[in-house]
């Protein structure tokens, strides 16, 4: 049986979701699109299930890619039932998508999840009755806890969902839709709902367009005059007349199976009035991105410490079976290296970053940041929302390219993808720190981060006048306060480490077998006469050019390259404090990593990947020379 | 009286009545349920020209200067 978990945006689906399927799930891509579902397998009494969790949703438009896909994905992989999650206390308005999700024809069941929520607001719903006024199923669940959960999926599982119940519009649009069903059945439209390709045709929405241009001519105009004339009728476009009914439908049904009591102070409208208060809320906002640098960093420097050590022991022993200079050796090596740099320099940082990242996100303040953050990011020709995947990328810039899918035109998109792949993530930290903060102090790694910022200010700000098209400006939800749950936490950091482990640890491994190869060989030194007019440049040692190639696999390479290349554990020795800086300036602005390229070019496409290449090596010979002239007259 | 969106102080409750803007624009806001002829509350409206924030059916939704422009309110 294969049941599918289709909600508005934060309804609590995940959690219902991880309540029954637990950690063996598996993140997919829809086909020919960069939108996640998370699908897994349960069994309960006997029955296999094969459960999909869609995106959040909040219609079934076409205007919307993740929207699009997941309407096609309900009808091409022959789902069994829907199970309508939504968030109760916000009932009205999830009941638009429920009638939507009703007219596909698939069976459904409804959840109010949240319900303590509803309660909490003041709300008492009336489940039979919302259940025979929809004529399907409805159950209520607090995914938070777990109530409820296995009684849904009981009634799911149980007769009474078995066929889609057909909800009546006002009196003229159904004429109209009868008028037009009976017209489509002259035409023998067996393979598709008819009422479901009504609706679509009178909506104008893509997906039926090309059925709908099969059809004869003259039934065809037939029904375009129907159509025209409900339009009249109403004075709205066709997307908005069924839009229109539907709301109205949500509306009266929801007046009549809610009913207010007297609710307690509003927990939330208090914490609001602080975090997005004029002033605290940028004092708190600053406050807890610095702690969480503070946290990250601490914990992450204990943990790289204490798994350096072992690796150390590790290479020792290495050292003792294959002699150094040994081709089994650099090939050992390069593997250790590879899976090393993982165990010992990603995971110590990424693990405490995902862990916070993903409480922030489950308590809700993402959004708020947006919101804090909108006038702002305005003076870059993006808005507020375009804030949440630069955040990511401190973390690594691969999770933050993927999340500017949340931006709604391929402008601001590829605007915001420049960004998240120039911050600096948790890899070009440990440069920042081992190098600029070891050497030339804590201040000096401070200004690289705020002269990135400022930097892509002003590079946003600048492609933002190239391309004048006015963004579409934030339209976002900002959800209520929930308090996370350790499972979908858990759940949550373990999907997106998966994701690092397959993709971007490969990558690691291969290249440092290459890089190893590579000195083994002594092609090294070609590398290095190849790159001699940027270290010529910058004034920076010659034997530095191979450490920069090194740099785009993995940018902590950089750092530990540079001591193999310059033969000392003690860089001062041989590099001034300007080199140094120039080095670390220009490590820090050039070129993505390969990771984050694979992802730039599945997210933006190639062409655009090649323009962001192009820029950041361009900004990064820029402030390296700046910095080489600069550094000795004020430092 | 009309105003737009953006010119509500907060803490009132106004009608919607006209957007202007295209059908994607309109289809945007509906589906947060910000559609004519219903009535949202102003919660917040963030200082250097940022986003306001209104209330409708229980949920609130921030929404950039730009976007406010151009909701036309009914002052009730």
């Amino acid at each position: 049986m294969r049941i599918a978990l289709v909600g508005q945006p934060n309804c609590g689906k995940s959690t219902i979701f991880n309540h029954i399927v637990g950690y063996k799930a598996y993140t997919a891509n829809f086909p020919g699109a960069s939108v996640n579902y998370t699908y897994g397998e349960a069994k309960l009494n006997g029955v296999k299930l094969k459960i999909y969790d869609l995106p959040g949703l909040y219609s079934l438009s076409s205007s919307d890619k993740a929207e699009e896909v997941s309407k096609q994905f309900l009808f091409t992989e022959k789902i069994d039932l829907i199970i309508n999650v939504i968030d109760a206390s916000v009932l009205a308005r999830s009941l638009e998508l429920t009638l939507e999700l009703m007219e596909t024809g698939i069976p459904l069941i409804v959840d109010l999840n949240m319900i303590d929520e509803a309660d909490k607001k003041g709300m008492t719903i009336d489940l039979e009755k919302l259940s025979s006024m929809l004529s399907v199923p409805v159950v209520s669940t607090i995914g938070t806890k777990g109530v409820g959960v296995k009684e849904l999926f009981r009634k799911a599982m149980s007769k009474e969902v078995q066929t889609a119940a057909t909800i009546r519009f006002e009196a003229d649009i159904e004429q109209t839709l009868s008028s037009i069903i009976s017209l489509l059945n002259k035409e023998n439209f067996s393979s598709v709902n008819p009422r479901l390709m009504a609706i679509k045709i009178l909506e104008e929405d893509e997906i039926v367009s090309e059925m709908f241009s099969t059809l004869p001519d003259k039934i065809r105009e037939k029904i375009i005059a129907e159509k025209e004339k409900i339009k009249k009728i109403h004075d709205v476009s066709g997307p908005e007349l069924i839009n229109h009914a539907r709301h109205a439908k949500a509306l009266s049904i929801f007046e009549s199976v809610v009913t207010f009591h007297k609710i307690k102070s509003d927990f939330r409208d208090k914490i609001d009035n602080i975090l997005l208060h004029n002033v605290f809320g940028y004092i708190i906002l600053i406050s807890v991105l610095f702690g969480m640098f503070f946290i990250i960093f601490q914990v992450g420097s204990v943990l790289e410490e204490f798994l350096l050590a072992n690796y150390e022991n590790i290479k020792t022993l290495i050292e003792q079976t294959f002699p150094a200079g040994t081709f089994m050796y650099s090939l050992i090596d390069g593997i250790l290296q590879g899976i090393g740099g993982g165990v010992a320099i990603v995971l110590p940082y990424l693990v405490p970053f995902l862990l916070l990242l993903s409480l922030l996100e489950d308590i809700g303040y993402l959004p708020r940041i947006a919101y804090l953050m909108d006038a702002l990011m305005h003076k870059i020709g993006l808005h507020g929302t375009s804030i949440i995947p630069s955040i990511l990328g401190y973390g690594c810039n691969v999770p933050a390219v993927m999340a500017t899918r949340i931006l709604t035109t391929p402008r601001d998109r590829f605007l915001a993808a420049v960004i998240a792949a120039m911050v600096p993530c948790s890899a070009r930290m440990t440069v920042i720190f081992g190098l600029v903060a070891f050497y030339l102090g804590p201040f000096a790694a401070l200004f690289i981060y705020l002269l990135n910022i400022f930097v892509l200010g002003g590079l946003g700000h600048l492609l933002s006048k190239l391309m004048p098209e006015v963004s579409p400006g934030m339209i976002m939800e900002i959800p209520p306060y929930h308090l996370p749950n350790a499972k979908t936490v858990v759940t949550k950091i373990w999907l997106r480490l998966r994701e690092f482990i397959v993709i971007a640890w490969p990558i690691l491994i291969i290249g440092s077998i290459i890089l190893n190869i590579i000195t083994y060989t002594g092609f090294d030194v070609v590398i290095n006469n190849l790159l001699y007019p940027i270290t010529w440049l910058l004034d920076l040692p010659k034997e530095v050019g191979n450490t920069l190639i090194f740099g785009v696999l993995r940018k902590e390479l950089s750092m530990i390259m540079l001591l193999q290349a310059l033969g000392t554990t003690d860089v001062s020795t041989v590099m001034t404090y300007t080199q140094i800086l120039t080095f670390t300036m220009f490590v820090t602005f050039y070129i993505p990593c390969v990771a984050t390229m694979g992802v730039l070019i599945k997210e933006v496409g190639g062409k655009h990947t090649a323009l962001i290449v192009v820029i950041s090596l361009i900004l990064a010979i820029i402030i390296g020379w700046l910095t080489k002239i600069i550094y000795p007259i004020i430092g | 009286m009309n105003a737009t969106l953006n010119e509500i102080p907060v803490g009132n409750t106004v009608k919607i009545i006209d957007f202007q803007g295209g059908i994607q624009f309109k289809l945007r806001l509906s589906k947060m349920g910000l559609s004519k002829g219903m009535m949202v509350k102003v919660k917040r409206n963030a200082i250097f020209s940022g986003p306001v924030v209104v209330e409708t059916m229980g949920r609130e939704i921030a929404l950039g200067r730009g976007v406010a422009e151009r909701i036309i309110v009914e002052k009730s």
